[in-house]
């Protein structure tokens, strides 16, 4: 169609093409042969001999600078190259490995950090996090922007991350965190070397979703090797401790409908937050801005908390999602003086917006911390567009009111709606809550725990399923899958 | 051990000092509490500390009307610690009160005779406390205006409040300890009342007061209801200073957060009401009877046993802190390290502080040189009633904000409003008491009557008669 030829179809072209190939003899039957093996015989490409290069090593750049640091661009976690700046859940979404919102920093490892006297960059006042403005200077061109320790960060090494900076992004995105691309020119587009880095003294206020990033010898994120799970299954249990189960004061509860659950496999877990902007989305969460999160009052209903494990140069990072665990003997819900938290028949742990007045007793006694409170009127309830936004299907929060995860309830109800209609049960996997449903890994698995076939089932009978915080006889619903890793015994300790 | 044989309890109380000093008859007592209120003209020192206390609550009124405007996003207050100033300052004033009750309803079963001069103004402390108190639970909610469902009435909706929720239990004792308390003050106040009356000049006055004291003539018959209706109050206050306190420190107990699910909570809150209790009480009781020249009749007898009562509630303060440690200690785990955190983590100087001021400082009392000295005295009080305060924060924050998942750990810092509030009703306290000393008599008259030799006429040869 784009050349001079526009009656010639595509097929007539490489029937030609191949009229020229295929040689003497019957055409159409070597045609025919051809297509029906899918493949033409004798054409493969010739081998070559090649042999490996010993200089190599003296040939590569030098991954250690002479002088000055290495400097690598990345585009930011959340907003991307910046394009995205203008998204107030984006921006408020915790980045993977520093749960920071709101800023891009400059990466630094904790040991070159020493080096510069940075060693006490990073402290706390309050609630905040606060850090200190470094000037980085390269090629002759320099930005000023919050340095931040990060755990297994290359040493001599600063990371910077666009996508921020900019100055005409909007309402949400102009003028936040610094322009990397400042300093960034054709000569290096992803990585260079001779930066270098000067303190300035000044701090500077950052917001982070979590301030502690270390277990403190808690049994919270369950891990093992392949190899040691196949030998003995237990050991994912052998430190913990959970109470039976007829161990209250209250009396069981029975389902003969559903009974919701949900299983999340860390070993799968890659923390990369599409569940909480999924849950954000689907939920009407408001975005807070900086300040109330430095505040420690982000509305995330869903968190990926990151731990690390082992040498500061070198650790093992876990990435496990929280949401409600939707607890069996919920502790919220026994002391809520209004009953606004209460047990349903299928077993979730239900919020009535309406009945709340806001005592946040139920937050203090969660001991996931996962209830947010509308501490101010988050919603913009007048704005048109806003409304547009929202899901019809979920109540909008007002002032003075707690929330939480529901395990998107509203779907629920509709897939019930569905069944209802044929007559039937609703099947496995035809709820999906909001954050199951973009999880890239299917780490996030919902269902229905009645059914002994449903996945959820399936998973939580697994040896490697655990209790988060089980010794405390809340009896989560939601429970994890302790990772599993498998490394190559080749590379194991490098 | 020396026991006390009633040779011993003569020397006691021969070499103690008395309860009212001597030279007064039932005129001069009269007079002299009567005066304060209907002859003295307003003095100055009033009209300051009034205007200051009346500033403070504009200040306060401001505040609730921002917050209530806005909402308790206003406050420190997050996530994790999402209670903090709120309830600190509910749980110390309701501790306040307790000394009130205590002095009016408990030492009355007990008939210890120093009670009666200070027991008008300790109650009148009680209520207004309560009243700050009371504040803070309504106004902390983020909906304050649907508070009201908290109590059980009945209502379109078919919705009983929760009843398993400590809260619950809060609205019901506190609710009760404030109307039981209003009710026992009152009743006391009506003999005052006529006698107000009956010494007032001005018609207007006497119109007033006469209304107030409801009928009272001073009959036999008036008297014999009056002593019934007062001992049955005193009876039902007695078990309210114990239960309140208790049922408040609940709120804390039947949680599973650590430092806060603790059994030893109940006694050693309401010790620890006590405790800052009369240490209020001496920081109001010491200034007013200087500057109202009652040394005679809240005599350094009260000051002693005041400051004795401190030091034994401030002893068991003390082995609550202790056992909690052990405690924390023994059962390890969670336990141990909020125990290690709130003592080295971020915030020890807050314990450290309440370890200072509600341990150390308050030995000071064991020295009777220091007892009878006002000045230390008023410093020791208003140290304890600081530590008080902390121990609050100690329990509430440091518990809070570092519970089982690390990931959600955070930190709290108040916020101006945070202040504005608490200083609001310490000034809206302030304000209700300097009303009280100009507007009713501030100690029992009828009562310090009977304290007089002169009363105990009657009494003594029957009481010795049966005796031997």
């Amino acid at each position: 169609m784009l050349n001079d030829q526009p009656d010639r179809t595509s097929y007539d072209i490489v029937r030609e093409r191949w009229q020229q190939q295929a040689g003497a003899g019957d055409f159409e039957k070597w045609w025919r042969r051809a297509l029906h093996d899918g493949v033409v015989p004798d054409t493969a490409l010739a081998g070559r001999t090649l042999t490996v290069r010993t200089d190599f090593a003296a040939v590569a750049p030098n991954s250690a600078p002479a002088q000055g640091l290495e400097i690598v661009f990345r585009p930011d976690p959340s907003t991307y190259d910046g394009r995205f700046a203008n998204l107030g859940w984006l921006q408020e979404l915790p980045k993977p490995l520093t749960k920071l919102t709101w800023d891009n920093v400059i990466y630094l490892s904790p040991r070159t950090a020493e080096k510069l006297g940075l060693d006490r960059v990073i402290g706390s006042r309050g609630g905040e996090v606060w850090s200190e403005i470094v000037e980085l200077r390269f090629d002759g061109r320099t930005v000023r922007g919050p340095a931040y320790l990060v755990p297994g960060h290359a040493d001599d090494c600063a990371t910077v991350f666009m996508g921020y900076g900019r100055e005409r992004a909007g309402r949400v995105g102009s003028k936040i965190g610094y322009n990397a691309a400042v300093i960034r020119t054709t000569g290096a587009m992803w990585a260079g070397t001779g930066a270098e880095l000067r303190r300035t003294g000044e701090a500077y206020q950052l917001a982070s979703t979590q301030l502690h990033f270390l277990m403190e010898g808690r049994d919270l994120v369950r891990a093992t090797t392949l190899e040691e799970y196949v030998q003995n299954p237990e050991i994912v249990h052998e430190r913990g401790h959970e109470p039976p189960e007829d161990l209250s004061l209250y009396p069981q509860y029975q389902y003969d409908g559903y009974r919701w659950a949900m299983a999340i496999d860390v070993s799968a877990c890659i923390g990369c937050n599409a569940c909480i902007v999924a849950c954000q989305a689907e939920n009407n969460i408001p975005v807070v801005g900086k300040e109330q999160v430095a505040r420690s009052r982000e509305m995330h209903w869903l968190r990926v908390d990151t731990y690390y494990e082992g040498a500061p140069e070198n650790p093992t990072a876990y990435f496990q999602p929280i949401p409600c665990q939707q607890c069996e003997k919920a502790p919220c819900e026994v002391v809520c003086p209004v009953n606004a938290t209460v047990h349903s028949a299928e077993g979730l742990n239900d919020m009535v917006y309406n009945r709340c007045v806001g005592t946040r007793y139920c937050s203090n006694n969660c001991p996931y911390k996962v209830r947010r409170f509308n501490y101010f009127l988050y919603q913009d309830w007048e704005t048109p567009t806003y409304k547009m936004m929202r899901n019809p299907e979920v109540t909008v929060r007002s002032r003075g009111v707690m929330e939480k995860c529901t395990y998107c309830v509203q779907r629920i109800q509709a897939a019930k709606i569905e069944a209802g209609k044929d007559g039937r049960r609703v099947r496995d996997g035809e709820v999906l809550t909001a954050c199951q449903a973009v999880c890239p890994t299917e780490a996030i698995v919902f269902g229905d725990l009645n059914d002994p076939n449903s996945r959820v089932a399936k998973l939580k009978a697994e040896k490697r399923n655990f209790s988060l915080l089980g010794e405390l006889n809340v009896r989560p619903r939601t429970s994890y899958l302790a990772a599993l890793r498998n490394p190559n015994p080749e590379l194991k300790g490098a | 051990m020396s026991t006390i044989t009633p040779e011993r309890q003569q020397t006691l109380t021969t070499t103690d000092y008395p309860v009212i000093a001597p030279g007064h008859n039932f005129i001069t007592v009269t007079e002299k509490i009567a005066n304060i209120v209907l002859a003295r003209r307003t003095p100055f020192g009033w009209l300051v500390g009034t205007a200051i206390a009346f500033t403070m609550v504009m200040m306060l009124l401001y505040t609730i009307g921002y917050l209530v405007l806005t909402g308790v996003g206003i406050w420190g207050n997050n996530i994790p610690v999402a209670w903090a100033f709120d309830i600190i300052n509910f749980v110390w004033w309701i501790g306040i009160g307790h000394a009130g009750t205590l002095i009016s309803a408990i030492l009355l079963l007990f008939r210890q005779d120093w009670r009666t001069s200070i027991n008008r103004a300790a109650e009148a402390m009680t209520l207004f406390a309560v009243a700050c108190a009371g504040l803070f639970p309504l106004l902390h909610v983020g909906r304050p205006w649907l508070a009201y469902w908290l109590f059980p009435y009945p209502n379109t909706m078919g919705m009983w409040p929760q009843f398993r929720s400590p809260l619950m239990w809060d609205v019901f004792a506190v609710s009760t300890y404030g109307t039981v308390s209003l009710l026992f003050w009152y009743t006391g106040l009506i003999p005052d009342l006529a006698t107000m009356r009956d010494q007032a000049r001005h018609p207007l006055v006497k119109k007033l007061y006469g209304v107030l004291a409801m009928g009272w003539r001073g009959s036999a018959r008036h008297w014999h209801r009056y002593e019934t209706v007062y001992l049955i109050l005193a009876g039902l206050s007695t078990p309210l200073v114990l239960s309140v306190h208790t049922i408040v420190s609940f709120d804390f107990a039947v949680s599973l957060i650590p430092g806060w699910h603790t059994t030893i909570f109940p006694p050693y809150f309401v010790a620890g009401a006590i405790y800052s209790g009369f240490a209020m009480v001496l920081t109001l009781l010491i200034p007013i009877r200087k500057f109202y020249g009652l040394e005679d009749l809240i005599t350094l007898r009260h000051m002693h046993q005041m400051a004795k009562v401190m030091l034994a509630t401030g002893l068991i303060v003390a082995y609550g802190y202790l056992m909690e440690a052990f405690i924390g200690w023994y059962a390890s785990g969670y336990e141990w390290f909020m125990m290690r955190n709130r003592a080295l983590g971020p915030y020890a100087w807050a314990y450290w502080m309440l370890i200072l001021c509600n341990i150390v400082i308050p030995q000071l009392l064991w020295s009777k040189r220091v007892r009878e000295n006002m000045l230390l005295l008023f410093l020791v009080s208003i140290v304890v009633n600081t530590g008080m305060w902390l121990e609050r924060f100690v329990i509430i924050v440091t518990s809070l904000y570092r519970d089982f998942l690390p990931s959600s750990w955070g930190m709290y810092s108040p916020r101006l409003w945070d202040f504005t509030m608490f200083f609001g009703t310490i000034g809206f306290f302030l304000f209700l008491m300097f009303i009280f000393i100009r507007l009713l008599p501030m100690i029992s008259i009828f009562e310090v009557r009977t304290l007089l030799p002169q009363a105990k006429v009657h009494t003594e040869p029957e009481g010795a008669a049966a005796h031997d």
